[in-house]
């Protein structure tokens, strides 16, 4: 038998909680990269990882592009 | 200015003059410098000398032991009419110099330049460093076909060529020599020559490099997106071809799918990718061999052979060298419509100052080209990840 929800229940309280995903950031080592797959730009600029695809991890493990801090105005 | 002799074709000895007005002519009609527009406008045997080379065989540039001194103030020129030797000495020696160079890219172990000048779908040289480049649309006849009108009708299908608004800029690079005048005396100029062409090998590799992975990246200077945002271009080995694939490993079924698909287009002659990715090409899966195979016996079989294949026999790989090259990426492209290098006449310039005060004298070489893809559909990338 299907019960009523009660409406005085905070629907928030209820849910389970969810571990807040962190930000990763991403540099290229060398120069200029483009992730053909996305089409998302890399430079030594530490820039938000969007998307780990399958050519971001065969980067990462080439050392052609490495994960790193975020730049000082995003860490603020 | 100093007279030279020069055999043409007929064996006729013709006297030229070698002074600044022939250079600065040369410069006027887009020639590399001066003693090019005497090898366009002397016609010498095929099999003998050029001008320029015997204007360098009279003043003993070919010798191993003249030094740099020597050559420039022409001490080894012996000839009736001469005046102010130091001019001509060192118009010629720049000429020499910047040919030697020219002749180390294009012939050295690298290579580099020839090899990058021959894969272009089309080479222009242009006289200025302003460039419009010519926008081809293909919208219409790719949407279409051809097909039967009537008379005076307009055909269905028209390739529009338009320039575009805005015009680039060809950018140079310079070398450069700067040599006190007590070692001009005592450095040879075969010395000279090998430092210099030393210096731009290096360059020239990197420069190219630098263009092969802007095909790949693009190049907003050039209005030129990455193959990433053109629509078909990227494929990858595993998710397209082969599902097997481990990342970095290629097979013959993904080698040969990625060769195959729009061969309709185009056909993958030349390939560019780091040495990891040519290894992964040399140690593909499936690769077939006849090591095992024994031709003669007996048995039930019949050989297949494709009798209309849209792939070459031999696909030419050029590994870079390039840190910034992505691992696990191969472009591919069909060198008969790839891409347009455009070099930039007026930029081959070459100068040289003195520095009474500081006893040292300067020359300098300048060189401009870009190079951009010239249809988008005759490139393609596979990824190994």
């Amino acid at each position: 038998m299907a019960t009523t929800p009660d409406p005085k229940a905070d629907p928030k309280a209820a849910a389970p909680k969810t571990p807040e995903v962190k930000a990763q950031y991403i540099r290229a080592v060398y120069g200029r990269m483009v992730d053909p797959l996305t089409a998302l730009e890399y430079t030594s600029i530490p820039s938000e990882l969007y998307k780990r695809t399958s050519w971001v991890d065969s980067q990462l493990e080439a050392k052609k592009l490495e994960l790193c801090d975020p730049p000082e105005e995003a860490a603020a | 200015m100093a007279k030279f002799k020069i055999q043409d074709a007929t064996g006729a000895l013709a006297e030229v003059d070698v002074d600044m007005s022939l250079f600065r002519a040369a410069a006027d009609g887009g020639h590399a410098h001066g003693l090019r527009k005497l090898d366009a406008e002397v016609q010498t045997a095929p099999e003998g000398l050029t001008a320029s080379q015997q204007v360098y065989a009279q003043l003993g540039l070919h010798r191993k032991d003249v030094s740099f001194g020597h050559a420039l103030d022409m001490k080894g020129f012996q000839a009736a009419s001469t005046q102010d030797n130091s001019v001509t000495g060192r118009l010629v020696v720049q000429a020499f110099l910047m040919d030697a160079i020219e002749a180390s890219l294009r012939s050295s172990d690298y290579g580099i330049t020839g090899l990058f000048n021959r894969k272009a779908a089309v080479t222009d040289s242009i006289n200025g460093t302003k460039f419009e480049r010519p926008i081809l649309n293909f919208t219409r006849p790719a949407a279409g076909r051809s097909k039967a009108i009537a008379q005076l009708s307009e055909p269905t299908s028209m390739l529009l060529m338009t320039a575009s608004d805005k015009s680039f800029k060809i950018a140079g690079s310079s070398i450069g020599i700067e040599y006190s005048d007590q070692v001009a005396n005592s450095v040879s100029l075969p010395l000279v020559t090998l430092s210099m062409q030393r210096q731009a090998e290096e360059e020239a590799l990197e420069r190219v490099e630098d263009q092969l992975l802007n095909f790949l990246n693009g190049d907003t200077d050039l209005d030129m997106v990455a193959l990433a945002s053109v629509a078909g271009a990227v494929k990858n080995a595993k998710t397209d071809y082969d599902s097997t694939l481990l990342a970095g490993a290629l097979s013959q079924k993904a080698w040969v799918g990625w060769l195959f698909n729009n061969s309709r287009k185009r056909r993958i002659d030349t390939v560019v990718t780091d040495l990891a990715g040519a290894l992964a090409i040399e140690n593909r899966s499936g690769r077939p061999n006849v090591g095992s195979d024994n031709a003669t016996s007996k048995r039930i079989d019949t050989l297949e052979s494709v009798v209309n294949p849209t792939w070459p026999d031999r696909v030419e790989v050029i590994i870079s060298q390039d840190p910034s090259w992505p691992a696990n990426t191969i472009m591919g492209f069909d060198s008969r419509y790839g891409y347009h290098v455009v070099t930039s006449t007026s930029m081959s310039y070459s100068a040289m100052e003195e520095f009474a005060i500081r006893r040292s004298t300067k020359i300098r070489f300048d060189a401009g080209s870009i190079a951009y893809r010239l249809y988008d559909d005759a490139f393609s990338v596979l990824t190994l990840s």
